[in-house]
């Protein structure tokens, strides 16, 4: 079997240099191994990529996050090796999925992304010692560089995180669910769609009302609610975590916060009827509905900090969001 | 058409120095005044656009607007529109569409000046953020040409505008500006959509269409 495994290995690095003549055994010949040994027969040197790994490699990052076993499901080993082995944004070694204990490693993930909002000292920093060396000074390429990686993500990706965060928010498993690739897409649309819906309808709410006042001021207004709460609060929640030494990823938390808004659009829109009963209800019902899911998602990292006073933080952030939800219908749905 | 290189910016990085003395940026396919584009057109030797009239200029300059516009609102088919996409990009024309735009629809309104600034920059800087968010998904179009094709997809909803400039009646330049916002979508869509891979069209397409829904209701309401 040595002798086979050798010729598989030849095989597969050769590969790219076309058809040798013992192709047509091969195929077969693998298959065999695996069903003999399964993945333990194969040599452990050869990974996915075809780059040489030591010998221990498919454990050796269950090995160093053994001390920090995090809540999230433990993934297989030998996938997680050749993936983070070969990555250049997550930290050496890291375990992808769990939401990590460790002060250290999470702001070295933090830094290198800082989810657009990073600072420029930072930003110039990384430039330079960036991994894939794509030094540059155009903005433009500096900006798609840099930004890339977080909208990495189809249509159908982004209408199953909005699900997540709506009707399954309140079980808290946002984060879990977008462990591998937050996006930043998501965030910014749903922000830019809130400013437009809501605008629309407020000011038709005031035309079937008959009240004419100014529209245009209605849509500076909610840019700067929507654009700003959607920063600002993560910023914040991002620092007292920080503080609190159990520290979040910022992109997680902008993710949360930026999904859990999209269940103001369609309350918006039914917001036009003039019936005031119905609005506050619509409204009250969002707020309850978007801030159980951001407090569900952010109650984790709280409670493990100071384990009876998180919830004092949580109540804060609920009663925030509640406020945001009551500014929101006495500026847009006054008449 | 086809840049050789990945950026999008097409600056490559060593800018190339025409015949009159001026740098050029983003040269890669489509510089302005110089191509080499079919009998027909107007050729225009490189280094000698010094000694004509202003009006020679400013002629040959308008021309280009009125060609671009009749490539990228009359197009022949939907292949010519995808594959050639306005090889010579201008920002001439997206200027004149925002500013004319802008000024129509702050005209009506009961607070001008921030009407004003309000279209303007969500023509402006909305095309700037729709290309680059078609760039970021993963979207392989040259920043500057982009920017300049949703300009000039614009000229629809100016057109609407005008119409329905001295219109009372809330139901018609409703109707007005919705087929100015389908004409325009008619242009735009086929180049967005086709630049992203098909499982993200939505996410390049939508934006676009918040754009343009914004802006009839800006003209609709004021």
């Amino acid at each position: 079997m040595t002798s086979k495994g050798d010729e598989i290995n030849v095989n597969l690095m050769d590969m790219q240099e076309g058809p040798s003549s013992s192709v047509m055994e091969d195929p077969f010949a693998q298959l065999g191994d695996l069903d003999e040994g399964g993945w333990g027969s194969m040599d452990p040197g050869l990974d996915a990529a075809g780059a040489s790994v030591p010998e221990e490699s498919p454990f050796v990052s269950l090995d160093q996050g053994a001390g920090q076993m995090g809540p999230g499901p433990v993934p297989l080993p030998d996938l997680s090796a050749a993936t983070t082995t070969t990555t250049t944004t997550t930290a050496a070694g890291a375990d992808p999925f769990a939401s990590s204990n460790d002060v250290e490693v999470n702001l070295l993930m933090d830094s290198a992304p800082g989810g657009g909002s990073g600072d420029d000292g930072n930003k110039a920093e990384n430039k330079g010692s960036d991994d894939k060396a794509k030094v540059t000074w155009n903005p433009l390429v500096f900006l798609k560089n840099r930004l890339e990686p977080y909208f990495d993500v189809d249509t159908d990706d982004i209408v199953q995180r909005t699900l997540q965060a709506i009707v399954k928010g309140y079980k808290g498993k946002f984060t879990e669910f977008t462990a591998d690739k937050p996006d930043l897409y998501g965030p910014f649309w749903i922000a830019t769609t809130l400013i437009v819906v809501s605008s629309a309808s407020g000011s038709f709410a005031q035309y079937l009302s008959g009240v004419s006042k100014n529209d245009m001021d209605k849509v500076t207004a909610s840019a700067f609610f929507f654009y700003g709460y959607v920063t600002l609060l993560p910023l914040a929640i991002w620092g007292l975590l920080i503080y609190h030494k159990k520290p979040m990823r910022l992109l997680n938390i902008v993710d949360v916060y930026g999904y859990a808004m999209s269940v103001f659009i369609p309350t918006a829109i039914l917001c036009t009827v003039p019936n005031t009963i119905m609005r506050w209800s619509l409204i009250l019902l969002a707020a309850a509905v978007s801030g159980l899911s951001i407090v569900m998602n952010v109650k984790q990292n709280f409670m493990e900090a100071l384990q009876g006073k998180g919830a004092l933080y949580l109540s804060g952030i609920a009663a925030i969001h509640l406020g945001l939800a009551i500014g929101l219908k006495f500026y847009f749905f006054l008449y | 058409m086809q840049s050789n290189t990945d950026s999008p910016f097409a600056s490559g990085g060593t800018p190339v120095v025409p015949d009159d003395g001026t740098v050029q940026m983003f040269t890669e396919e489509a510089e302005p005044g110089t191509s080499e584009l079919s009998a027909g057109q107007r050729t225009v030797p490189a280094g000698s656009t010094l000694n004509e009239s202003v009006w020679q200029t400013l002629k040959r300059d308008l021309l280009q607007i009125a060609l671009n516009l009749r490539i990228v609102l009359v197009p022949v088919s939907k292949q010519t529109t995808a594959v050639r996409a306005l090889r010579e990009w201008d920002l001439w024309g997206p200027m004149i569409f925002s500013i004319s735009l802008a000024l129509l629809l702050s005209h009506q309104s009961d607070s001008p000046a921030k009407a004003f600034s309000i279209v303007f920059c969500v023509l402006t800087v909305g095309a700037a953020v729709l290309t680059l968010n078609v760039i970021l998904l993963g979207g392989k179009i040259v920043f500057l040409q982009a920017c300049s094709l949703l300009g000039y997809c614009t000229f629809p909803l100016l057109v609407a505008a005008m119409l329905t400039f001295y219109q009372s009646m809330k139901v018609v330049k409703l109707l007005v500006m919705l087929l100015g916002v389908a004409w325009a979508s008619w242009a735009a869509v086929p180049f967005v959509s086709a630049s992203v891979s098909p499982k993200r069209k939505m996410l390049a397409v939508y934006p676009l269409m918040m754009m343009y829904l914004f802006l009839s209701w800006v003209a609709l309401t004021g």
